[in-house]
């Protein structure tokens, strides 16, 4: 359930996000051509808040759909709900892809050590998250594990903030 | 590669990945809006997260009273399929642990208070939670697992005793 939850909640997210793409960048790319601004300031909407925005999209949508496909025998919330780090680490890919090539026109650019800080925080949180919260996120002392409040909920949730914010800022850049 | 290997690697990777995320922000931000952009990202991320983590221990608590209550009511035990087992193990134990000793006390006071029990095994439950509560010798997560554990397993005892699902009797 948890992982069909958060399918749902990516795919979703990434639709959110390509219409907020369409929303703010046409009418922005004509003002940034005619007034001669650059796209960055043309984007019409603060990368910072559109990446803070995305993260709260991801938990806004997840809850009700996590509660509309459960059983009503069950509870209604569990902590495998607030897993939202995979939803980021989805929403931050799809963030730079969308963002990098909706504005591809406008040729910006990372710079090489951006880059690197890119691949770096996309490869390594995608491998070491996962196994970070398999071998520290649950108590398994008791049977079922039980998933941990820090390790398994508020440390990869931080981690994947973090990655969310860099990515969508980086496709901002790249954007132009 | 071994199990500590495994988790050796599990967490450099992840600290080298939030390291390379914030010099990415800081990077990317730019003159006076890495401040700003680095808040974001911490608030972004531990904000939602300790509200959900309190609303799932404040909705997991107000449901297991419920269902407590009317359990122990009927002399019927709250643990009374696999399910139930699964749900106390991974969602009400942890939810009484992120509360803590104070307030699992407080919780099980006020239980005790509200049922229809005689005064004299009203006190006898009170004090069983006070001398767990109190007692210097056992760490944090014994005290609130044997309080627990001991209402949840105290109604199996009444209707059908020695059939316990695994739960242990407080010592």
């Amino acid at each position: 359930m948890r992982l069909g939850g958060s399918r749902c909640s990516g795919v979703l997210m990434g639709l959110a996000l390509m219409a907020l793409a369409c929303l703010f960048v046409p009418e922005c790319s004509q003002a940034a051509v005619s007034h001669g601004t650059s796209a960055h300031e043309g984007l019409g909407i603060d990368s910072r808040l559109l990446s803070v925005l995305i993260g709260i999209v991801a938990v806004v949508l997840q809850i009700p759909l996590e509660k509309a496909a459960r059983s009503d025998k069950g509870p209604r919330l569990v902590r495998e709900d607030l897993v939202w780090w995979i939803d980021w680490v989805i929403a931050a890919a799809i963030g730079f892809g969308v963002l990098a090539l909706s504005r591809a026109h406008n040729h910006g650019s990372l710079s090489e050590c951006q880059i690197g800080l890119l691949i770096a925080t996309f490869s390594l949180g995608c491998v070491g998250l996962p196994t970070l919260v398999r071998a520290y996120g649950y108590d398994r002392s008791r049977q079922p594990p039980a998933l941990r409040a820090m390790l398994g909920i508020l440390v990869p949730n931080m981690v994947g903030a973090f990655i969310l914010v860099g990515a969508v800022l980086s496709g901002a850049i790249q954007g132009g | 590669m071994g199990n500590r290997g495994v988790k050796a690697f599990a967490v450099s990777a992840t600290a080298l990945s939030a390291v390379a995320a914030v010099g990415l922000i800081l990077d990317t931000a730019g003159g006076g809006k890495q401040v700003g952009a680095l808040a974001s990202a911490i608030a972004l991320g531990a904000i939602p997260s300790i509200l959900g983590l309190w609303l799932v221990r404040k909705q997991t608590l107000r449901e297991f009273r419920k269902k407590t209550k009317i359990d122990m009511q009927q002399g019927r035990a709250m643990v009374r399929t696999p399910r139930d087992h699964d749900l106390l193990n991974t969602q009400v134990l942890p939810s009484f642990s992120d509360a803590g000793v104070d307030q699992t006390q407080d919780f099980f006071v006020d239980l005790i208070s509200s049922l229809d029990l005689s005064l004299e095994e009203k006190e006898k439950q009170m004090a069983f939670i006070n001398e767990v509560a109190e007692n210097p010798d056992l760490p944090r997560e014994d005290k609130i697992e044997r309080i627990v554990l001991h209402f949840t397993s105290e109604a199996l005892e009444r209707e059908d005793p020695g059939t316990s699902p695994g739960l242990a009797s407080p010592g």
